[in-house]
């Protein structure tokens, strides 16, 4: 190969397409109708699209930018299911469908407008969701292709429920996009500490879209994972809080919040394959104090900063000493060795017991005194917030 | 007879479970339980059920563990919930209900 393009592969105008047709060779003339039945067949498909939205008959075609289809698997188990909506689709009056279709855009908002990722594969892959899978499906998962939400307990007498329906919370979106994130970048492994990373990333973006959406900021946010999934039935808050994990909930059914926020609480477990959904609130909390320190919008600088480190920093198999360090790393290419951002990301890591080698030269930060935590009046993020003029 | 089962993972990472004496049971439910457990064909099946695709990519996936104790014998399957076979899914889904309705 001379390393010119094939001239066959390249969109031909018509007059030339008609000259290989009536002139060419046999393997010309075949080349050159296959890609101009494909060129039409794409043609038609994008007018489809335009018009109603993706079916089921796509070829697989996808074009760059947000482009949803919502599922119900009407409460059986076969997946996608049954269409419901399709991109720029009317709302169906179906809070499940209507909910997982404005997430998932806020979600595409987020990580598009943010940090200038197209979709979940970076190339403008189609977001399919499926509602109301199975009867009482108290769950919601990534599979590898799509989001799938339950319904909750919604089988179970009034009295005894206790979640509401996946979709209520966009965080649970969220954070069940981010999981393709994860796989289409550091594709982290779900287990161990790797796996509570992939878990953490997604509560972090999933943390974001909600916070991005209601405009709050680092102070006006909650940091609770999944508000509102509870029924009333349920003393708790949420599911996880990225501010104070193992204080979400406290309940006579569900049990104790069991999160740990510092790595001498890490919890050695061989179920949740190898607690990735427990040791997550290290991370998470970490994350949480690096944006409280850096003040503002979490999704701005912290958000970008960790976007920056699951995109191009990790590996399958990360530790969280490894992610405190990439994350550091990433603060000093996006901001400055030494920056004030790169000093908020390892007060993050110290915070929950994970120590940064400093780079030399780096001014150290204030010691740590194993009380403060922020929102604490005196505390020792208060005070770094004081002293980079972050309130 | 008795039942152990556990269900783990998920969004949550909770841990869901209860234990079944179909002896105990009214006469409909446990026939229920035990034609599941017929149907699955339980004591034949490998004590860790996968797939045999390594490597598939998912996340807050529910897994199942079920133990039953019947005429001195003992077995025990685990199962996460997009590799456990058909058969043995009507059985998982009615310890989930009765184990959501009672607890440990």
């Amino acid at each position: 190969m001379n390393g010119h393009r094939h001239p066959l592969h390249c969109i031909l105008p018509p007059y030339m397409q008609r000259e290989i047709i009536e002139n060419g060779t046999e393997e010309q003339r075949r080349q050159c109708l296959r890609n101009y039945v494909s060129a039409e067949a794409m043609r038609t498909q994008r007018e489809i699209i335009a018009k109603e939205g993706p079916s089921d008959l796509t070829m697989g075609v996808v074009s760059a930018g947000l482009n949803r289809v919502i599922y119900t698997a009407d409460n059986g188990s076969s997946l996608p299911g049954r269409q419901l909506r399709g991109e720029g689709g009317a709302p169906t009056g179906d809070p499940a469908a209507d909910e997982a279709y404005d997430g998932a855009g806020a979600t595409y908002d987020l990580f598009y407008d943010q940090y200038g990722r197209d979709s979940i594969d970076g190339n403008g892959m189609r977001i399919d969701s499926t509602v109301h899978y199975r009867v009482g499906y108290d769950n919601a998962f990534w599979n590898g292709r799509q989001m799938v939400y339950g319904d909750g307990d919604e089988d179970l007498p009034e009295s005894q429920r206790l979640f509401n329906r996946f979709t209520i919370a966009v965080d649970i979106i969220g954070h069940e996009l981010t999981h393709g994130v994860t796989q289409n970048t550091a594709n982290l492994i779900y287990q161990g500490q790797a796996g509570a990373l992939n878990e953490s990333m997604s509560d972090v973006f999933g943390a974001l879209v909600k916070q991005r959406l209601l405009g709050h900021t680092v102070i006006e946010a909650d940091w609770i994972i999944g508000e509102g999934l509870f029924t009333s039935k349920v003393n708790g808050l949420g599911i996880r809080s990225m501010k104070e994990p193992g204080t979400a909930y406290n309940d006579p059914v569900l049990g104790k919040d069991p999160q740990p926020g510092h790595m001498r609480d890490f919890v050695q477990t061989t179920a949740d394959n190898g607690g990735v959904h427990i040791n997550s609130g290290i991370p998470n909390r970490a994350f949480y104090v690096a944006a409280y320190n850096l003040g503002g919008f979490a999704w701005e600088k912290a958000g970008q900063i960790w976007y920056l480190t699951l995109k191009s920093k990790l590996s399958e198999s990360s530790t969280f000493a490894m992610a405190a360090a990439k994350t550091y790393e990433a603060a000093a290419e996006l901001y400055g060795v030494g920056s004030l951002e790169q000093r908020a990301v390892r007060a993050g890591w110290a915070e929950v017991g994970i120590e940064i080698d400093a780079e030399p030269g780096t001014p150290e930060p204030p010691p740590n005194n194993g009380n403060a935590r922020p929102g604490c009046g005196g505390s020792l993020m208060g005070l770094f917030r004081s002293l980079i003029g972050a309130d | 007879m008795k039942i152990y089962f556990e269900r783990t993972g998920g969004f949550m990472g909770r841990s869901v479970s209860t234990v079944v004496d179909t002896d105990q049971l009214p006469p409909e439910e446990s026939l229920s339980l035990l034609e599941k457990l017929d149907k699955a064909d339980f004591f034949c099946l490998p004590t860790t059920v996968e797939s045999g695709v390594k490597g598939v990519p998912g996340a807050d996936r529910l897994c199942y563990k079920v133990t039953v104790e019947a005429a001195g014998v003992r077995h025990t399957v685990e199962a996460s919930e997009e590799d456990a076979p058909e058969e043995l899914c009507p059985l998982l889904d009615e310890l989930t209900r009765l184990a959501r309705l009672g607890g440990d």
